[in-house]
């Protein structure tokens, strides 16, 4: 193990300049190397590239073709597959283009006949021990090793020895593995190893007995397991709840948006017929490079669970069945018949921000401002003031984290919140040289930090100096603040708040020209969008409405108390989750791959899901039903169609369709406007002093209807929490 | 049609014979009894006459509605010219099987009737829908 | 004027000599081992079905008239819970017989399968199965034949 790891170190030390141990262990180099231009020719094509790359970077650069297997170009560099050899002039061996460093004046050759025979071979040495099982593999037809041995390798085979035979492992409910098909290239080790710091997965023997595996049996215990299925060249790690299910060329693929978290990973969503097969990444390096957690992977089966499918209204404790006119109808009456000071709206964790738009605009019209977000303390505005849109994002962004060197996470996990931003939290961990600080309770985050306290008092110690964490936020030159979306939550929140702020305008660099070292980690898809549409209480609100609760896809409704017996509750959503099962008439809405909707992550990016299949049933897209109901009202909303419904968005808030990838930040003077209001809240005095954070995931696999009515994640729960 | 085949045919045969025959096939038919199966159709080879027509099978004269699918696999396998061979049946005139899954019950076609066969769906339904309960406020 | 007389000869030849017609249904036309005919699922000799829901059959129809949902058995194999064959889709041009990898999708030789309705020309897999239960005897029969073709 340590021979390996020595190995990879001293390979990621050659091409990175940094060393890479295992995990744990840091560099103390944090001055970046110089590098500069040189030329090369592949193929007689020339190329400028970095000095310190590999020959296989600059091949691509140029468009040149080199098949690899164990090369990816996010991993560190492990050089044994040896399927990317290429010729170097006046160089007598053939080298490996992934390990090769390039050099002026390097002349490397691609096309040879020498190269044609030398991948052949390789391909004919990987074949060897390989089995023929094609038919029943569920990597056929996106399988590496199935496109390159039909262009690079042999037209026959010459091998009739026997082949290897190594033993299946169990590595959890998410990842099955067919270890006979392993071509060792230890992609999946690296991956574990390097981004999820899992290091409970590695290689055992040497040759051909080298085996890929836990070292002593048990489950791969990270939330990012999934990835190692897509890295996997071969079908030696496939998905275990996709397993057999379809053909890569049978599913259509949708470009969509994840809405588990609120990091928005760029996901495809592979669908055959009215079914999502699976999930997959897309690769957007602003957002979630090529990863995506298990949750976002494989809790697609809970949309064909326990779905909503027609509308129901309840009579004398039972639901019957109805139409949507029937449904709409007895709402829109008892909508008119209650006064716009009794009824209140709870936007759901997975709300669109259409239909909150819509919601909002139809409550507005009837006079009401009784808008609130399915949290704790949702009766009154949040704690962070939404006024100013940085004090409730995270503006550092994800692709800034990585540029951190100092950070400080108060009262969050991020690896169970927002693993994406885990995930770039200990890339600036591994080749940025961060300093973590944590107060919270502590958890394994996958890399060292220095834990602070358990509780708010704990900022004390660093507003006043006494700890020395508070000399390394202030020597840092791009310090870091991030506090979880819980804090709002607190019984003092706005105390803690006002603190946390205090603290922050402290810290020098924390928010310069370039630099926004404030960030609140929100936990919802919905919630930035909340936020900046104002679905929140204000001074006119009343806290206390309860004759008629809308539910839009609220389901946690913990610490919610509008809710009692005289209620009439309209839950509008996809699941039969807690919402459903208070209400007095359901609406079935759809769910996040049955329909185009934003949504704005917390960096306050709006990204469009798309429709991959069709509601099931009678649902409705949500913004729809919003719509329908308005006009049974007779406050009919003034959009027809989705785009004139944006259009009404970009006015309430441009940042909710600003489409292309660009993030508006808030300027220096005014984030720290911001921060100032924020440490000048005094809150109400009288409220006790929190004890200790809350981290508001209790069970990372299970936070909202989906993953709830989802068996593989059931299974997950089981075996992990 | 041949007018001295068709009569050296039928004073071949007797005349009972000779009714099945005709009622049955529309011609005159006369050749050796290969088999029988199951149902009682009776299978006949005469290698005087033309390539095609020198193996028949006669239906059995109780079923009133004879079709070609009540000649069991096997014996339809010996009628399409595709083997000498005739197949091997045990004592009730069935085929025999190669193996213990293989059937040898001989099913006619049933369309128009209401045993037809129809089509059903064997794998389970894409969406599960919630069923509707209440709980307490 | 001789025409009349001798296409009056040829008719009168013609009613003498013995026919060509074939009296199907109860005489047969010979038969190809390659004959593509109704389709069918095979088994193994141990009562396993062979299909292994590789769904290359389903790819290379040029009709798309298979349709397969597939899902690991309670044993953990790999196997089909839907297999349909659109049998008026069909062209019978015998490719997925070609693209199995375990023989299990053929194209039997039986073509007396005739419906009054479209409906029952859906075959679903159980369908399938009970054809090739039914078939064997012959489909074995043709795949020995042609074993040396292949």
């Amino acid at each position: 193990m340590l021979s390996r790891f020595s190995k990879v170190a001293a390979l990621n030390k050659r091409l990175l300049g940094k060393p890479l141990n295992g995990g744990f262990a840091k560099s103390f180099s944090t001055s970046p190397l110089f590098k500069k231009e040189i030329e090369l020719f592949v193929d007689g094509k020339s190329v400028h590239i970095e000095e310190g790359s590999a020959i296989i970077q600059a091949a691509e650069k140029v468009g040149v073709d080199i098949p690899r297997f164990c090369y990816h170009e996010r991993l560190g560099v492990a050089g044994n597959c040896r399927m990317c050899l290429v010729e170097i002039e006046k160089s007598p061996k053939l080298a490996a283009s992934c390990a090769m460093p390039v050099s002026p004046g390097m002349r490397v050759i691609t096309t040879s006949e020498r190269i044609k025979s030398s991948r052949e071979a390789v391909m004919e040495f990987l074949l060897s021990s390989h089995p023929l099982d094609c038919p029943i593999c569920d990597q056929a037809g996106e399988c590496d090793l199935q496109e390159q041995s039909m262009r690079y390798g042999g037209d026959r085979s010459r091998y009739l020895e026997p082949k290897r035979a190594v033993e299946d492992k169990n590595i959890g409910p998410f990842v099955k593995t067919v270890m006979n098909r392993c071509i060792q290239c230890t992609r999946c080790v690296r991956f574990a190893n390097e981004v999820a710091g899992a290091p409970e997965f590695g290689t055992t023997g040497r040759g051909n007995d080298l085996q890929i595996g836990t070292y002593i049996s048990s489950a791969l215990r990270t939330e990012m397991s999934g990835n190692i299925i897509d890295l996997c060249p071969v079908g030696a790690l496939t998905s275990k709840p996709y397993a057999f299910k379809a053909r890569p060329w049978e599913l259509k693929k949708t470009e969509s948006i994840d809405v588990m978290d609120a990091i928005g990973s760029n996901i495809r969503v592979d669908s055959r017929g009215n079914e999502v097969m699976r999930i997959l990444p897309i690769t957007n390096d602003e957002v979630n490079e090529e990863w995506i957690n298990d949750k976002t992977r494989f809790s697609y089966d809970g949309l064909k669970n326990q779905r909503l499918v027609n509308p129901l209204i309840k009579v004398n404790d039972r639901f019957v069945a109805a139409t949507w006119s029937e449904a709409l109808q007895l709402i829109a009456t008892k909508f008119q018949n209650t006064s716009p000071n009794g009824i209140s709206a709870i936007a759901g964790n997975m709300a669109d921000s259409e239909s909150l738009v819509a919601l909002k605009d139809l409550f507005n019209a009837a006079g009401c401002e009784n808008l609130k977000v399915d949290s704790t303390n949702n009766s009154s505005a949040p704690a962070f003031d939404i006024d100013i849109r940085s004090n409730y994002l995270l503006n550092t962004t994800l692709v800034g984290t990585e540029h951190a060197d100092a950070l400080l996470i108060i009262g969050s996990d991020p690896r169970h919140e927002a693993s994406i931003l885990n995930i770039r939290i200990r890339k600036a961990y591994l080749y940025n040289n961060l300093n973590v600080g944590l107060i919270g309770n502590p958890s394994d985050l996958t890399y060292k930090y220095s834990h602070i306290g358990t509780d708010p008092s704990a900022i004390d110690s660093l507003l006043n100096g006494s700890h020395p964490f508070s000399k390394v936020l202030a020597e840092a030159k791009r310090p870091m603040i991030l506090v979880g979306s819980a804090v709002s939550e607190l019984s003092n929140a706005d105390q803690t708040i006002s603190k946390i702020s205090k603290l922050a305008l402290n810290i020098p660099n924390l928010i310069t020209e370039e630099w926004n070292g404030f960030n609140v980690l929100q936990n919802y898809a919905s919630r930035t969008a909340a936020y900046d549409i104002g679905f929140t209480p204000n001074v006119n609100s009343n806290a206390a409405a309860s004759e008629f609760v809308y539910l839009l896809g609220a389901d946690e409704l913990e610490g919610d108390s509008s809710i009692n017996s005289d209620t009439f509750v309209v839950y509008q959503g996809h699941h039969g989750d807690k919402g459903a099962h208070l209400a007095n008439v359901i609406l079935p809405g759809a769910a996040f791959t049955e329909k185009a909707s934003t949504f704005v992550n917390a960096e306050g990016r709006s990204q469009v899901t798309r429709a991959a299949i069709n509601p099931p049933g009678s649902s409705r897209e949500d913004w729809q039903i919003i719509r329908a109901l308005s006009e049974f009202i007779g406050m009919t909303l003034p959009y027809n169609n989705i785009s004139e419904l944006r259009s009404r968005m970009n006015d309430v808030s441009p940042t909710l369709n600003s489409y292309d990838d660009s993030l508006t930040s808030v300027s220096a003077e005014f984030a720290k406007l911001g921060l100032k209001n924020l440490s000048s809240k005094t809150g109400d005095s009288k409220s006790k002093p929190a004890s200790e954070f809350v981290y508001p995931i209790k069970n990372f696999y299970m936070t909202d209807p989906i993953s709830r009515s989802s068996s593989t994640m059931a299974k997950a729960t089981a075996d992990f929490a | 049609m041949s007018l001295s085949r068709y009569l050296g045919f039928f004073f071949k045969n007797n005349l009972r014979q000779n009714f099945q025959i005709i009622r049955k096939l529309d011609d005159e038919k006369h050749g050796l009894l290969v088999g029988t199966d199951s149902f009682g159709n009776q299978y006949y080879e005469n290698n005087e006459e033309r390539y095609g027509r020198h193996r028949w099978v006669l239906p059995h004269a109780s079923v009133p509605k004879s079709d070609a699918t009540q000649v069991p696999p096997g014996w339809n396998q010996w009628l399409h010219c595709f083997t000498d061979e005739i197949p091997k049946m045990d004592e009730s005139g069935r085929v025999l099987k190669d193996h213990f899954w293989a059937t040898n019950e001989v099913v006619p076609n049933k369309t128009g009737t209401r045993g037809a066969y129809k089509v059903y769906s064997t794998a389970s339904p894409t969406v599960q829908p919630w069923t509707p309960t209440v709980s307490e406020r | 004027m001789t025409e009349i007389l001798r296409g009056g000869w040829i008719v009168l030849q013609a009613f003498f000599t013995e026919p060509f017609t074939i009296f199907y249904p109860w005489e047969k036309g010979p038969l190809s081992a390659r004959f593509r005919g109704e389709h069918a699922l095979r088994r193994y000799p141990s009562g396993e079905e062979r299909c292994i829901s590789c769904k290359l059959c389903e790819a290379i129809c040029p009709a798309q008239a298979i349709t397969i949902e597939s899902e690991p058995r309670e044993d953990g194999s790999r196997r089909t819970v839907r297999y349909d064959i659109d049998m008026t889709k069909c062209i019978f041009c015998g490719l997925c017989q070609e693209a199995c990898p375990v023989d299990a999708i053929v194209e039997g030789p039986n073509f007396e399968y005739s419906t009054e309705t479209r409906e029952e020309l859906i075959y679903n897999k159980e369908k399938l199965l009970e054809n090739g239960d039914k078939w064997e005897v012959e489909i074995s029969r043709n795949i020995r034949a042609e074993q040396s073709y292949r």
